[in-house]
């Protein structure tokens, strides 16, 4: 099935594309998507993403079909759903 | 709110547009008039919220903001202005909404909010509008916003992409359930545009507006997200932690 990602700010830019579709197979969680997500997009993503471990960096906030996800939820996507990968802005 | 001031006559003249407003009317202008709000800082976000809620007739501003006026200032920080640059910003600042609104009480602080300075100036105020461009000054204000029961308005803006919630001690998590960590890929300076910040900076005076009057539906408990190079916009629903250390049960 095929998921769509946003991505948005600064994680946007590391990615280089506002959206992308992956193909995942059925049974597919978010934790497992976010790190294909970030294998991907190897050097320029994985460093905000996953800095130190394979834990997603807390600074960094998920949404599946524009719900709040934490990363320690399970979830299993579904093919409807569109994953929002946020970055925090503070711009003043 | 103490000591209930009416509108004057002149108050009632400027404030006829919006006091036709449904739902909002006489009562909701003489709420505005007896109301206090920190706008921290005054620059891309926080002039555009300083003055528009100058022109709706807030009672009083307390706006904070160090430094002086430079040069780069001027593509956004739309209370500061040629003649100024070298001086204070919040002279600038004050300046400029007294020019449109004269009614207006101003407590103009030289300073940027941080851990030590955060309490009393939260103090003065019934509502905080969050401008600041490092986190550090928003964790700031968050927890006082969480202590001092007081509604907190989220804004920021990168690019051309901003974010906007309304957090309200009790009825919503705070701005450390939602990021929790201080991100460390943010840079002080950043790419923008003045009309970007005015959008954002806008819709963050509505939402004060809207607290502080009663009227419509606050963005609570969703964060309005919005890209203006494609012109999307997305509201998100968001979570509050329980284990948050400033507004969940184990708080410090």
């Amino acid at each position: 099935m095929k998921i769509i990602v946003e991505f948005t700010a600064q994680v946007k830019k590391a990615a280089g594309v506002s959206k992308e579709e992956f193909e995942v197979s059925e049974g597919t969680s978010l934790q497992e998507l976010l790190k294909e997500v970030a294998e991907q997009h190897g050097p320029s993503l994985k460093p905000i993403l996953f800095p130190d471990s394979d834990e997603l960096h807390p600074s960094i906030l998920l949404f599946v079909s524009s719900k709040q996800v934490m990363w320690d939820e399970p979830l299993t996507l579904e093919s409807h759903h569109v994953v929002t990968i946020l970055s925090p802005i503070s711009g003043g | 709110m103490s000591g209930f001031v009416p509108l004057t006559d002149e108050e009632r003249a400027v404030y006829e547009w919006q006091i036709w407003v449904p739902e909002f009317g006489e009562a909701g202008q003489e709420k505005l008039k007896n109301a206090s709000v920190l706008v921290s800082r005054c620059g891309g976000l926080g002039s555009v919220v300083a003055y528009e809620l100058a022109a709706a007739g807030i009672g009083k501003l307390v706006i904070a903001h160090a430094g002086n006026v430079k040069p780069s200032d001027l593509n956004r920080q739309l209370l500061m202005t040629h003649d100024w640059l070298g001086k204070p910003r919040v002279e600038s600042a004050e300046r400029r909404l007294k020019e449109l609104n004269p009614r207006l009480e101003i407590v103009a602080i030289p300073e940027n909010i941080c851990e030590e300075n955060a309490q009393p100036i939260v103090e003065q105020v019934d509502l905080i509008v969050d401008c600041a461009p490092l986190f550090p000054e928003r964790y700031a204000m968050n927890r006082q916003s969480v202590l001092q029961n007081k509604p907190l308005i989220e804004c920021a803006m990168y690019d051309l992409e901003a974010q906007v919630t309304t957090l309200i001690p009790g009825q919503t998590g705070c701005l450390s359930c939602l990021f929790p960590n201080d991100p460390p890929a943010w840079k002080r300076e950043f790419p923008v545009f003045g009309a970007v910040s005015g959008t954002v900076g806008c819709m963050a005076a509505m939402e004060a507006i809207k607290v502080l009057s009663g009227i419509g539906e606050p963005l609570t408990n969703q964060l309005l997200m919005f890209d203006l190079r494609e012109m999307t916009f997305h509201r998100n629903t968001i979570q509050r932690r329980m284990g948050c250390p400033v507004c969940g049960e184990n708080k410090c």
